[in-house]
């Protein structure tokens, strides 16, 4: 792609292209009480963490956004970047720390261990993670610890992704292998202080590993999250390094590799991390994202190449399954489904579409049947949101991947804050991660001194 | 401040007045049932679901356990990692004030009935142990221990059930690397006498190593009992006909 928006322009439309002449089938793009105990069931984007872990559910103090370094802007590394959000701050909305890694590492998502005093963040593409002490000084997290082995350790898994807090131990999904670095893969499990314990492949239809499957076992991963009191943990499917390494333009133009994008979800039996089932999701499924209601038995994905709300639920017999329940934007248009926030009532979800740049609200009361009631233009792209327990604020980021990002005048970096008073989103602060050469802005985390007694 | 334990107290006493086992009256030396049987089968099912099947699943070394100085209910000392080892062990940490009916009564409620289910299993009984250790020393003494744990701890039936230790340490300053060790974070909540802290229970094989770490929503005591029968039958303690 080449750096104009005219050419953003004609990536759109060469992938609305390609995803209409495959028939959208499968496969194109992707994309405490601190009042309360944190024994608190779970009640832990903060109504997107782990439930095991301590949660914020008065004010944030802090955002950490894990941050890709940019070739010839600052320090050129990757980095995790700290905003000040206590409101009456002298440095409200400000960036009070930048802890850079050594490099690039295609910085993408990151998680907190299940106590909240180390935040781990992987690099897709060099398969290192960087674990971060934030409980010392919550304002100025410091990397205490790289781990370089994740590929030996897994058995030849790449990409480390999601970083899903379970008690003691941290469970990561991956993106990629490192015989044929397609989209095969698997989960792999370590202990909090770093120690690998396990490695469990995604079943394909050549290694089933004894689970049902509905269509198809393509063996992808991307997202992963879990419903202990129900014993389910689901995993999500995207795309290998050979994709998500590749200049987004070339990709569009190579129809094998937009056959390599995933189209399950897998359900895993979380007591013994045995695979069960794979349902059927066809157009890349990405986030997952829990009801936190004690009777809300399900969970949402959106899927990037198509476009809609599926809905994760368990029926009557105790048997999930999954089916579209709602489109997002035209999907005749593509807008690239990213990031998904649900609320801590569950009754509305943000829905991120990367390619207009917009945040649309779902009203999901009724789960099987989500209504968009609002939608706003956040920039020219859009990929993370989070938002705060009570709801009242919401955050955005705008990276995708570096070779996936937007070019030129289109390729806004930036950490946007509203305020959502029930009916409009108004700006509270916005960062340009470009002028402040910090680089590509990705995933966010909250974080608060209360929680460790401050 | 002794209310929180007087309540936990009568709620222990209430458990032990109504043990809940899948195989009704409890009493006398010949429950040991003859027949092999899952040991999650002691318990009643529960909202987790369908219980795995012991040993069909692993359980990999997460760590070695902790260590450090701690006293009984009756003020003796000992080393943790010895309390911990030798037998499969379940360790639970609370405070007897805890008022969080999702906290430290919810992980004891787990303890007792397993504690009631070990009388039908001698396997449980010869092999497996139950271990309670406070993190807050300063007002749980040995003697309120004592206090807050007297109806397991007088339990006239507790020779056939599994043995369980009441712990704590003599200071905050003996608790903290064990605190430390074990990842639970404990600070004092603003305005009460309450502590944040988070709901962990883990499972210890005989060799004092770490196999599980448990929190909320993971405390269906038939997991748990799964858990433990299957670093029986890997240790080889257990047979098909050996429970």
């Amino acid at each position: 792609m080449n750096p104009t928006s005219t050419q953003s322009h004609s990536v759109a439309s060469a992938l609305k292209r390609l995803v209409t002449a495959t028939a959208c089938s499968m496969l194109a793009l992707s994309v405490i009480a601190l009042a309360g105990l944190p024994t608190r069931p779970v009640l832990a984007d903060e109504t997107c963490q782990s439930p095991y872990m301590p949660m914020i559910t008065g004010q944030e103090e802090f955002v950490y956004v894990w941050t890709l370094g940019v070739a010839g802007m600052g320090d050129g590394s990757d980095k995790l970047v700290t905003i000040d959000v206590r409101p009456g701050s002298a440095t409200f909305g400000k960036v009070i720390n930048s802890a850079s890694v050594d490099g690039k590492h295609e910085a993408h998502h990151a998680g907190f261990t299940s106590d909240r005093r180390y935040l781990w963040a992987g690099g897709l593409d060099t398969s290192q993670i960087f674990v971060f002490e934030v409980h010392s000084d919550p304002s100025k997290p410091k990397l205490v610890k790289t781990i370089t082995s994740f590929v030996k350790d897994s058995g030849g898994a790449v990409g480390p992704h999601t970083f899903y807090a379970l008690p003691g131990r941290m469970m990561i999904t991956a993106l990629s292998n490192s015989k044929d670095h397609g989209g095969r893969t698997a989960l792999v499990e370590y202990s909090d202080e770093g120690k690998h314990l396990a490695t469990h492949w995604i079943p394909t239809e050549a290694d089933p590993n004894g689970v049902k499957i509905e269509k198809v076992a393509d063996g992808y991963g991307y997202d992963l999250r879990a419903l202990p009191r129900r014993n389910v943990m689901l995993s999500s499917s995207f795309t290998g390094w050979s994709n998500y390494m590749m200049d987004f333009g070339k990709m569009l133009q190579d129809k094998e590799a937009m056959q390599r994008f995933g189209q399950t979800v897998v359900q895993w039996n979380l007591h013994t991390r045995k695979p069960k089932k794979v349902l059927h999701v066809p157009g890349s499924p990405l986030e997952i994202r829990f009801a936190w209601g004690p009777n809300n038995n399900y969970a949402f994905t959106s899927t990037a190449l198509t476009s809609k709300l599926w809905l994760i639920h368990e029926g009557d017999k105790g048997e999930w399954q999954a089916k579209a329940v709602a489109d997002i934007g035209d999907p005749s248009q593509v807008p690239l489904p990213v990031d998904i926030s649900i609320a801590s009532d569950d009754r509305s979800m943000w829905v991120n579409t990367f390619m207009d740049g917009k945040t649309r609200l779902f009203d999901i009361s009724d789960p099987h049947a989500p209504k968009q009631v609002y939608e706003k233009v956040i920039g020219k792209q859009i990929n993370m949101v989070s938002q705060s327990w009570d709801g009242k604020r919401v955050y955005f980021t705008t990276s995708l991947l570096a070779n996936w990002d937007k070019k030129g005048a289109d390729n806004e970096q930036f950490l946007r804050s509203y305020g959502w008073d029930g009916k409009d989103l108004k700006e509270v602060f916005s960062i340009d991660f470009n002028s402040e050469k910090l680089g590509r802005s990705h995933i966010m985390l909250f974080g608060s001194s209360r929680l460790y007694g401050g | 401040m002794r209310v929180h334990a007087s309540i936990v107290g009568i709620l222990f006493a209430l458990l032990l007045a109504a043990p809940t086992s899948a195989h009704g009256s409890t009493r006398g030396p010949h429950a040991h049932p003859r027949k092999a049987v899952p040991l999650a089968a002691l318990v009643p099912a529960q909202e987790q679901g369908e219980v795995p099947t012991a040993g069909s699943y692993a359980l990999p070394p997460i760590k070695l356990a902790g260590d450090g100085g701690v006293l009984d209910h009756t003020g003796h000392a000992h080393r943790l990692a010895k309390v911990t080892s030798g037998r499969i062990t379940l360790l639970s940490f609370i405070f007897a004030n805890c008022s969080d009916p999702s906290g430290c009564p919810r992980a004891m409620g787990t303890l007792f009935e397993i504690y009631h289910a070990s009388e039908n299993s001698k396997a449980l009984v010869d092999s497996a142990r139950l271990v309670t250790l406070s993190f807050d020393p300063e007002r749980d003494t040995p003697e309120a221990l004592a206090s807050y744990a007297h109806a397991a701890i007088a339990d006239p039936d507790s020779k056939r059930k599994v043995p369980w230790s009441f712990l704590t340490t003599r200071s905050k300053t003996d608790l903290k690397p064990i605190l430390e060790h074990y990842g639970q974070p404990v600070a004092p909540r603003h305005g009460s006498d309450q502590l944040n802290h988070l709901l962990r229970l883990y499972l210890i094989d005989r060799k004092g190593q770490i196999r599980n770490i448990y929190g909320l929503g993971m405390l269906d005591p038939r997991f748990l009992l799964a858990d433990i029968e299957t670093l029986l039958l890997e240790d080889g303690t257990l047979g098909p006909k050996s429970q």
